[in-house]
């Protein structure tokens, strides 16, 4: 078990240098300099040189040749690309360039704010699917199931923004069920994560529930199924202990590959319930070029990803016992 | 792996949001604290005078940090009064200002004045020179070296000092700068290069505030997130992308409610609070809202005091005849309308070899768009049509002046294109706009400038992008024409005219990349003039210099429409100043009262 | 009605896509304690889905049991409430399944799947209910069963994997053993010791044993009585020795055809020429004239369905060549079971 994991984090370097690679390319493909949005509206050319040397611009991009034919070997990798792959390994990230806070400093403040919100409603949302796809699962066939796969479609050919703009105009404004908007750490949080949850379970309860359903129906068409009912069992529990249990496979699947998004957060939510999040921090930086926050997100993201994956493979072998982690 | 699990979380997570969503109320309301509600639509980057260069972090940090001179608050056409500064500067010629500062100003206390225990100490002279110094350091990457550069006798030469410490090296700020002298505690003398009219303008600005060398020596890079400043408020308490939160000074100096204002002041009950001590709120705070509804929506449930009109929400609002709809009214909502020093543009690059050298092709173009319509699709009527750069508010606007480049005339405007494609020796090519919007309106303004030209038989293309991309366009003159605008720092039309002069092409502030000889020279003359109606006749004579040549096709100046309840007293739109909080009164029961309903 | 387990005039439908499919029609037979009854037919005539009628078992709502009776104990189980039907399910009728590889649930111990089956039925503590699983599993010759128990379906063998199924369906001691092609997917040697523990088990339980299988060698080794289906029809219902002695309906004389003989290494697939018929769309007339050697050609074998009759003591049959077919009365349900008939 230890040594797989070894191995499968070995596996994740070739993963991690790719993605430094692709960001690097797109830093310098995505137009839009910082130093512009740095230097102000009135900018110098001189302030422009200024900031562009403090944030290495002025470097060579790949290699120093001109160094490294005297002979002068560090200098020569003193480069963009090289600076850009050494400084997101070893973690040291800048301070942001528009808001001068260090990145980690605000990522550790905005990052609980993201969860607080993403993670009862990712919760809820599997929950809430898995139980309905349960439930329509069971119901196969009969006016429940159509009526529920329905509603699911409708459900899900609705945007967000809808679901959003509804949701905050008449629960919260018109009715007054939730504040408009806002945030608080600790207990408080919950007020204010209440409506964006619902609004973000609500969208996302079509698409998951259908996903689920066509998973429990597949499981239900399996041979082991009609053993378990020809045993005599109740449709629950072969529902229950049964069917779920070998769901479960794809169901972890699409839920180790969420982390990464509970990390960034729900953009749109976060946007319009001010709740101070990675999504705004996220959106902030790439408006302004930030390139040192994006890399440090997208470098966070996807260290999450591969531990994600990991934990995707630990837990098929807690529940798949022909999986065995070698 | 309980299989029961899901299932049961279901009820009691549902049960918990919605218990959780019928949580209290605003304890403070209760209180009766006097608590200003505001919210903020971008985020404040930091509270660095040095570097604050947007409109959001000023109108924050500006309760907290103050200049040598403010901007009356009542008076119309804006007029600066001493803040910092005792009086007006003294000098005999217009070279040396000699400024005396308001005796007994303290820095708020806060832990960086380790000497007294955290006691803030006494504002001197020499705070001011640290300051600008600060800005002048190349080091230190400020958005505000504009305001000093080529002024200050000495500055420029400390700023290329500053250039040349390698890495590592500390900038000596004890550095003498010949213009900048502090021979008192309460004296401050600058000596300029050359005339400087405007200075007075820009001592007002914010950047040039004091600070303490103590509170930048002992937060060092994190400075920016503990503003030390003069001002009536204390910063209290911030949260990124959340809100931040503003106590009342304790220490702050007696500063006293103006005892006049403009015509209709008295009437508007501006003046009920005259000659009585500032600040009245104990509390400002500023919510983040990025979006139109949210922010729409706390204000009409009066969780804000003061809100701007979204685009989507103007005829919920507004009724067709200009007027507060009478359900806005009942609320206790008030409505003002007042013009932008603003002007917006699509400019062209001179420098580009279709456009800059076809002087018919860019009157062809500025003629081709029926600016009214414009103004009635695109702005809900909140903007005027625009005859030349100056906007109105400006007393260098001269109302009489009809540019006939700026009337909607096709016909002319094809003939001038005849003109434009043998200037051009050839057919015109698809000319390129660069937009810095990707949104749906945008879009539809994009779309609209499309037809327009189309009416007169030329072809456009509109490349939308976001305005990094735009920028670096700009910046890089890389754009052939592009959508644009300036919002005037200060009430001299020298901030419009500056963006002309050839001498601040790109990356400066001159993105038409425009050169004019007789331009610059007039430029030059007038920069260095203190206001006259000769300096006044030079800006006009400017002013027709471009409007024949049409660098930009000039849109439309920006009104603004702001609504408050009737519970924010001394509220009075202004477009210059910021800090303007002290003056604010919350009538706190008439907001219980009306929130309460 | 004193046997065991009777039905009488089963009818099964499935809704599909392309149509009604009439998978089990009309279709007759009984089983008594200790006598072992043989379905054989082609892969599709309908064997499985008869013995899925009788466990409740037809998957819903695209199949439907529209037609006949299912007689246990004196009551018929197709108008038993769904409850009611659960507590003989597993526990008096219990039935295994062709495809040992994927009939246990995988990510399940076998222990925890037989252990569920006998706390179902039985009051018993789940120790109790553990050793007797293992005593189940050595009951079926499971080598050391104390840790197999604990094993994963994935760590057995094929054929251990179906002496476990067995184990699971007798764990609660049926009257009623449905075996469904319970050897078809193991190789020959193993198919031999399942077969020989299935014999075992129900003269040691005097259980009742239908064994479906598409295999006449596999009857002729267990088998007291057989019905031969086809296209959803029992077509001849006789007892084993009559069956191998004489086999009347040339569809059986077919598939005796298609055993090996002796010096023949393969079997002789095309033995019976043509392809089974599609069920949506079944030939007119008896079904399996398209393919008969002698009723091709016959007017009435083209237009007329043959009903079962008894043409001889003991031996039921549905055809109109069959000599003496014509002068039999009708039996469309065998009201003298043959094995009676046979033994006596
Ligand atoms: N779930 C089902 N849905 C539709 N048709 C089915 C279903 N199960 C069985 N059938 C049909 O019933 C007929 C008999 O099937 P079955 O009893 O499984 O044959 P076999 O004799 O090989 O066991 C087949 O033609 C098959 O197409
Ligand atoms: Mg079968």
């Amino acid at each position: 078990m230890v040594s797989y994991i070894i191995r499968r984090l070995l596996y994740a370097i070739p993963t991690i240098l790719g993605v430094l690679l692709i960001t690097f390319i797109l830093f310098n493909l995505i137009p839009g300099d910082p130093s512009y949005d740095i230097a102000g509206k009135s900018a110098s050319a001189e302030t422009i040189a200024e900031i562009r040397r403090e944030l290495g611009f002025d470097k060579p991009r790949f290699l120093d040749t001109e160094a490294l034919s005297q002979g002068r070997i560090a200098a020569a990798f003193d480069s963009q690309f090289f600076n850009h792959f050494r400084n997101t390994l070893t973690l040291n990230f800048p301070r942001s360039l528009t808001s001068h806070e260090p990145i980690w400093d605000e990522i550790k403040s905005r990052a609980p704010a993201s969860l607080t919100l993403a993670a009862p409603m990712f919760i809820g949302l599997i929950a809430t699917s898995i139980a309905i796809a349960l439930v329509v699962a069971f119901a196969r066939g009969s006016w429940v199931d159509t009526i529920l796969v329905f509603i699911c479609v409708v459900g899900m050919s609705i945007p967000m923004l809808s679901y959003i703009l509804f949701g905050q105009h008449y629960l919260a404004y018109e009715l007054g069920w939730f504040p408009i908007l806002g945030y608080e750490s600790g207990m408080q949080a919950f007020k204010y994560i209440a409506l964006p949850c619902l609004l973000g379970i609500a969208s996302g309860l079509g698409s998951y529930v259908r996903f689920y359903r066509t998973v429990m129906l597949d499981e239900m068409r399996s041979d082991y199924v009609r053993t378990a009912f020809a045993k005599g069992l109740s449709s629950p529990r072969v529902l229950f202990k049964h069917v779920l249990k070998n769901a479960m496979i794809p169901i972890i699947t699409t839920l180790v590959l969420s982390i990464p998004f509970l990390f960034l957060g729900s953009l749109l939510l976060e946007r319009f319930f001010s709740i101070p999040g990675m999504g705004s921090y996220f959106l902030d930086a790439f408006n302004s070029r930030d390139f040192p926050v994006i890399n440090a997100m997208v470098f966070t993201t996807s260290l999450l990803y591969v531990l994600g994956q990991l934990v995707t493979d630990i837990c098929y072998a807690l529940v798949d016992p022909r999986i065995s982690l070698r | 792996m309980s299989m029961k699990n899901p299932l049961i979380l279901t009820p009691v997570f549902l049960l918990v949001v919605l218990f959780a969503g019928c949580g209290g109320d605003d304890q403070d309301q209760a209180s009766g604290k006097m608590v200003r509600y505001l919210s903020l639509g971008a985020k404040v980057r930091g509270m660095d005078p040095m570097d604050i260069g947007d409109t959001t972090s000023s109108s924050v940090a500006s309760q907290i940090f103050e200049s040598l001179y403010q901007y009356h608050y009542l008076k119309r056409p804006y007029e600066l009064i001493p803040c910092l500064a005792e009086d007006f500067p003294t000098g005999e010629d217009q070279l040396t200002y000699t400024f005396k500062l308001r005796p007994g100003v303290v820095f708020a206390d806060d832990p960086c004045f380790t000497a007294t225990q955290g006691k803030g100490r006494q504002l001197v002279a020499a705070d001011f020179i640290y300051a600008w110094k600060r800005i002048a350091d190349v080091k230190n990457i400020s958005k505000n070296w504009w305001i000093f550069e080529d002024h200050i006798v000495g500055l420029d030469e400390f700023r290329d000092y500053t250039g040349r410490l390698k890495a590592g090296e500390n900038v000596d700020y004890m550095r003498p700068v010949e213009g900048l002298q502090a021979p008192d505690d309460f004296t401050l003398v600058v000596t300029l290069k050359r005339p400087w009219p405007q200075i007075l303008y820009l001592l007002a600005h914010l950047p040039t505030a004091p600070v303490a060398r103590e509170a930048v020596q002992y937060y060092g890079k994190s400075i920016h997130n503990h503003p030390v400043g003069t001002g009536p408020y204390m910063l209290k308490d911030w949260k990124r992308g959340n809100k931040i939160v503003m106590v009342r000074n304790p220490r702050f100096r007696q500063e006293f409610y103006p005892v006049e204002g403009s015509p209709g002041d008295r009437e508007a009950g501006l003046l009920e609070d005259a000659g009585k001590v500032l600040p009245f709120v104990d509390e400002a705070r500023w919510q983040v809202v990025e979006e139109d509804q949210p922010r729409w929506l706390i204000f009409m449930r009066g969780q804000l005091d003061a809100s701007g009109i979204p685009k989507d929400f103007y005829n919920r609002a507004i009724d067709p005849s200009r007027q507060l709809r009478s359900e806005m009214k009942d609320k206790g909502i008030r409505l003002q309308i007042f013009r932008d020093p603003s002007t917006y543009w699509y400019g062209f690059n001179m420098e580009d070899p279709v456009v800059g050298t076809n002087k018919p092709l860019r009157q062809a173009m500025s003629m081709a768009i029926n600016r009214p319509e414009y103004v009635e699709i695109f702005t809900n009527n909140r903007a005027e049509v625009a005859q030349g750069v100056i906007p109105p508010l400006f007393k260098e606007y001269d109302p009489e002046v009809i540019n006939p480049n700026c009337q909607y005339n096709p016909e002319r405007a094809r003939e001038l294109l005849k003109e434009a494609v043998e200037v051009h020796g050839g057919p015109l090519p698809t000319i390129t706009i660069s937009t810095p919007g990707t949104d749906t309106l945008s879009r539809q303004m994009g779309e609209y400038v499309t037809l327009a030209m189309d009416n007169i038989g030329l072809k456009v293309k509109i490349d939308y992008m976001d305005w990094p991309s735009f920028q670096d366009r700009i910046k890089t003159k890389s754009s052939q024409v592009f959508q644009m605008g300036w919002v005037a720092d200060y009430p001299d039309p020298e901030n419009f005219m500056q963006l002309f002069y050839s001498k601040n092409v790109s990356p400066g502030p001159n993105n038409f990349n425009y050169r004019n000889q007789a331009f610059d020279t007039l430029y030059e003359k007038a920069k260095a003039m203190p206001d006259s109606n000769e300096r006044r006749r030079i800006y006009h004579q400017m002013e027709n210099i471009i409007r024949d040549d049409c660098p930009a096709i000039f849109l439309v100046h920006g009104v603004a429409f702001v609504l408050h309840y009737n519970w924010l007293k001394n509220y009075k739109p202004h477009v210059f100043g910021y800090g303007l909080i002290k003056y604010q009164r919350i009538d706190v029961a008439a907001r219980q009262k009306s929130v309460g309903r | 009605m004193n046997d065991l387990l009777q039905i009488r005039g089963l009818c099964t439908e499935f809704r599909t896509e392309d149509g009604l499919v009439r998978a089990v029609d009309g279709v007759s037979w009984q089983v008594n304690p200790g006598r072992t009854l043989g379905i054989v037919g082609e892969s599709g005539c309908g064997k499985s889905v008869s013995a899925l009628s009788v466990m409740g078992l037809i998957p819903k709502p695209s199949g439907e049991i529209v037609g006949g009776q299912v007689w246990f104990k004196g009551q018929d189980l197709l108008k038993l409430t769904e409850r009611q039907i659960r507590e003989i399910r597993g526990n008096e009728i219990a039935m295994i399944f062709q495809e040992p590889m994927t009939s246990l649930n995988p990510v399940f111990t076998v222990g925890n799947q037989i252990v569920e089956a006998i706390k179902l039925h039985q009051k018993l503590r789940t120790r109790d209910a553990w050793d007797l699983a293992v005593e189940s599993l050595q009951r079926v010759g499971v080598p050391s069963a104390a840790e197999r128990v604990y094993a994963y379906p994935h760590q057995l063998s094929g054929g251990m994997r179906q002496r476990v199924m067995i184990a699971m369906a007798l764990s609660c001691h049926p009257a009623v053993l449905i075996a469904d092609e319970p050897t078809t997917a193991l190789d020959v040697t193993i198919q031999a010791q399942i077969l020989e523990l299935l014999r075992r088990l129900q003269a040691g339980e005097r259980m009742a044993l239908v064994l479906i299988t598409h295999d006449l060698a596999v009857i002729a080794q267990i088998a007291h009585t057989v019905a031969v289906m086809y296209a959803s029809r029992i077509v001849e219902y006789t007892s084993v020795e009559a069956l191998f002695d004489q086999p009347l309906h040339p569809y059986t004389q077919g598939l005796f055809r298609s055993l090996p003989r002796l010096g023949q290494k393969k079997r002789r697939l095309d033995a019976i020429g043509g392809t089974v018929p599609n069920p949506l769309a079944f030939p007119s007339g008896c079904k399996f004239h398209p393919r008969c050697p002698l009723g091709c050609d016959d007017k009435r074998c083209q237009s007329v369905e043959p009903n079962l009759r008894l043409i001889r003591p003991g031996h039921v049959l549905a055809c109109f060549k069959a000599a003496g077919y014509e002068d039999s009365p009708p039996c469309d349900i065998p009201t003298q079971a043959p094995t009676e008939v046979s033994n006596g």
